[in-house]
């Protein structure tokens, strides 16, 4: 009897262990299934939160402001950047340099509401970059070798509890679409040798001129040495650079120099909007206007012509030199299709696909509005490289005067020539 | 005695009972609605490629009813992962559900599946898989999604655009789930009977900015800055000339005009440029690099399309010819491949 209850026992005991082991192994399995959805949930939750941040920096980025600066730092990150009155606020829209300014002052947290919450906090993380730490870092196709990564865009590094990703922002604020009909290049409208179109493309083109901002930028990628020029400021267009180096800076931008015809298009005010098919195009010399005349036309051909002030919004010319601070990254006149800075400010040099002779778009401040290079269409040559009037055959036409402010900064005979670029999608 | 039999008693009922809870979770294979919910919304936030499948079965907001219990492929979704590169795909499959014929509960519920697969793979539910998601015990199951907004007027609810919705009913229970697809864009859609919108065929007009037609317009976003792969992607390291020879082809048509591989002009590090010619008339073949159009020893610019009217001449190089341009002085001449060149 007393054997048989030993036998009993050791055969419960036997049965017991392994269903004992099994229903820990089940237990474990269920309790680690429970723990594991139950991070999935918070992960999913986390990445919801970031994405809403995602959604205020995109903001800021596009706008070039936001509601998380207080005016007070708002006008700081102004004073870092050197935007001040000269400077038109849309040089903050899609800039790196604001994006870090606006990160700083708020130590990379940003607070949002998600509808029916409470206030909760993100954080961008420094990245670091050559032994120091940066909100953000530009990621270009020039400097990462994977599938997808895009020409160029500024990468934030986001984290909120369990999750993390990457923000890429890409410049969608300061390119436009040339509207698809048919163009000609050069002033007259006669030449039909001359008519193209752009139906089936989809060209953009830099609304403004390249900055030292974008130019140091690209130096810092590449590694190389630059400093802007003394007495200057980033968003001043950039000058000073070969036409090789014009073209090196477009195509680290996936672009090519903006070409002659193009940007005859993009400035010539169509004389029928409507009709994308015109088979004769004609043409006016001037972008706010369809008719010949205009206040540049009365300053060339009447002798009584007083310059105002106000002209100095549609073209910045030598006259405005004294009478007016000269405004980067002016939106103050556009051209039809919406590029800036098609008259006056700078010269800007171009590719020339037509007649390599005529290169450069010479209306500029070192130009009275009486001067006939104020006007679309009229190019002169650049040899590409260098700078000296004396050397450029410009000698006849840039009468510097060495009292202009502006060229007080530079030796007088140096002539500063911008540029900008273009590109086709698809 | 007694007392020692009573323990005894106790103690394997208590075990019995803890391991009946424990194999609870045997009962039901398939995940809890929200975990599955959960997962999905992480593992397909950062889509950048999705091929809608089966698409009859989209934005109706009448459930899948038919053919019964057959696995039914609704989307692939081609996701990103670190340093720009694609990480996997994932395929979504609906089991439909059986129903006798006066029941208006189902006999044998459907699933939801979700499988993940490498990136190059195809969606198969035979196949193999990295991982699988499998949601039991569903019916009434809808599925929407558009670029642009839509109105499940039955179920008085607005979808989204770009954002991914399923709803379905377990026990009793409706659920409505959305999974915002944040890297996606018109482009990035493909559409099982529709032909892909490609980007020249969306409406840009004056003023359009580059921004892309998505839940962001400026930006995208990847899982983490470093990559798992270390394969360089990009092309044309240096400056190829074209007249050397040595400029890399990144889009080519074949006479019948077919693409002769898959573009890869995205990856040209230094941009890209179009050419007139080549063996097709329509489409044209593109290189990587700097374009230098008209000058000496380049490529002629392109014309346009109006200017192909303007033709009398038969012959595809004298056609393309008439497409094109060159700087003054210089002729145009047609190269080997067809190509307008300026010499």
């Amino acid at each position: 009897m007393k054997n048989f209850k030993i036998k009993l026992n050791f055969f419960l005991f036997l049965c017991l262990i392994p269903t004992f082991l099994m229903g820990f192994y089940f237990w474990f399995n269920k309790y680690s299934n429970e723990l594991e959805g139950k991070n999935w949930i918070e992960k999913s939750n986390d990445l919801k939160n970031l994405i809403k941040t995602s959604e205020i920096i995109e903001k800021a980025w596009l706008e070039g402001q936001t509601d998380q600066l207080s005016k007070e730092e708002f006008v700081e990150c102004k004073k870092e950047l050197v935007a001040n009155d000269n400077v038109d606020l849309s040089y903050l829209r899609c800039n790196p340099d604001f994006m870090k300014c606006f990160l700083k002052k708020l130590k990379g947290k940003i607070k949002y509401k998600r509808r029916g919450g409470a206030y909760k906090v993100s954080s961008v993380v420094p990245i670091e970059i050559g032994g120091r730490k940066h909100f953000g870092q530009v990621i270009t196709r020039w400097s990462h070798k994977g599938k997808y990564v895009p020409n160029y865009s500024f990468a934030l590094k986001l984290t909120s509890g369990k999750a993390n990703l990457v923000f890429l922002m890409q410049n969608s604020c300061n390119e436009v679409f040339l509207p698809q009909r048919n163009y000609s290049y050069g002033g007259l409208s006669r030449i039909t040798k001359n008519y193209w179109d752009n139906f089936n493309q989809s060209i953009f083109i830099d609304k403004f001129q390249v900055t030292f901002r974008d130019i140091s930028e690209w130096k810092k990628v590449l590694r190389l040495p630059f400093e802007i020029p003394n007495k200057f400021i980033p968003s001043d267009s950039a000058f000073g650079l070969t036409i090789g180096e014009m073209k090196d800076y477009c195509s680290f931008k996936g672009k090519q120099l903006l070409q002659t015809h193009i940007w005859d298009a993009a400035t010539y005010i169509p004389q029928d909007i409507r009709n994308k098919r015109k088979k004769i195009i004609r043409k006016g010399p001037y972008p706010w206007t369809k008719k010949r005349v205009s206040f540049l036309w009365k300053a060339k051909n009447n002798t009584d012509f007083k310059f105002k002030k106000k002209y100095c919004k549609k073209v910045f010319t030598k006259d405005c030199l004294s009478l007016i601070p000269f405004k980067r990254h002016s939106i103050s006149s556009s051209s039809w299709s919406g590029v800036f800075q098609v008259l006056g400010g700078y010269p800007e040099a171009m590719k020339n696909p037509f007649n390599d002779g005529l290169n450069l778009k010479l209306s500029s401040f070192y130009f009275s509005a009486s001067s006939s290079w104020h006007a679309l269409g009229k190019r002169s040559y650049w040899n590409g490289f260098s700078f000296d009037t004396n050397r450029l055959g410009l000698k006849e036409e840039l009468k510097f005067e060495k009292k202009l402010k502006v060229l007080e900064k530079l030796p007088s005979s140096e002539v500063r020539i911008s540029f900008r670029c273009m590109r086709k999608l698809k | 005695m007694y007392e020692e039999i009573k323990m005894r008693v106790f103690l394997l009922f208590t075990m019995i009972i803890f391991n009946f809870y424990s194999c609870d979770f045997l009962k039901e294979k398939g995940l809890m609605t929200n975990v599955f919910e959960a997962k999905k919304y992480g593992d397909w936030v950062f889509t950048h490629r999705l091929a809608i499948l089966n698409q009859h079965y989209f934005n109706k907001d009448e459930p899948i009813l038919r053919p019964y219990l057959t696995w039914q492929l609704l989307a692939k979704f081609r996701v990103l992962g670190g340093g720009g590169d694609e990480a996997y795909s994932e395929c979504l499959f609906y089991k439909v559900p059986y129903f006798d014929k006066k029941g208006k509960k189902p006999k044998v519920f459907g699933q939801i599946l979700s499988k993940r697969i490498s990136k190059n793979d195809k969606c198969s539910i035979e196949g193999d898989s990295i991982k699988k998601d499998l949601l039991t015990g569903v019916e009434d199951f809808k599925v929407f999604f558009s670029h642009k907004k839509v109105l499940a007027k039955k179920s008085k609810r607005e979808i989204q655009p770009f954002v991914f919705t399923m709803s379905y009913s377990k026990e009793g229970k409706t659920y409505w789930s959305s999974f915002p697809l944040v890297n996606l864009n018109v482009d990035g859609i493909k559409w099982g009977k529709e032909k892909k919108i490609r980007f020249s065929q969306r409406k840009l007009g004056r003023y359009s900015s580059t921004e892309r037609e998505g839940l962001f317009k400026a930006g995208y976003f990847w899982s983490d800055l470093e990559r798992e792969d270390n394969e360089d992607f990009r092309v044309d390291l240096g400056h190829q000339k074209y007249i050397d020879g040595k400029a890399i082809r990144c889009e080519a048509w074949s006479k019948d005009c077919k693409k002769k591989q898959q573009s890869f002009c995205q990856n040209c590090r230094w941009g890209w440029y179009e050419v007139v010619g080549g063996k097709c008339e329509k489409f044209h073949d593109k290189f990587c690099g700097q374009d230098n159009c008209g000058i000496r020893g380049w490529p002629a610019c392109p014309k346009g399309l109006q200017q192909e009217k303007l033709s009398y001449l038969k012959g595809h190089c004298q056609k393309s010819k008439e497409k094109a341009f060159c700087q003054e002085g210089l002729e145009k001449v047609c190269d080997g491949d067809g190509v307008v060149i300026c010499l």
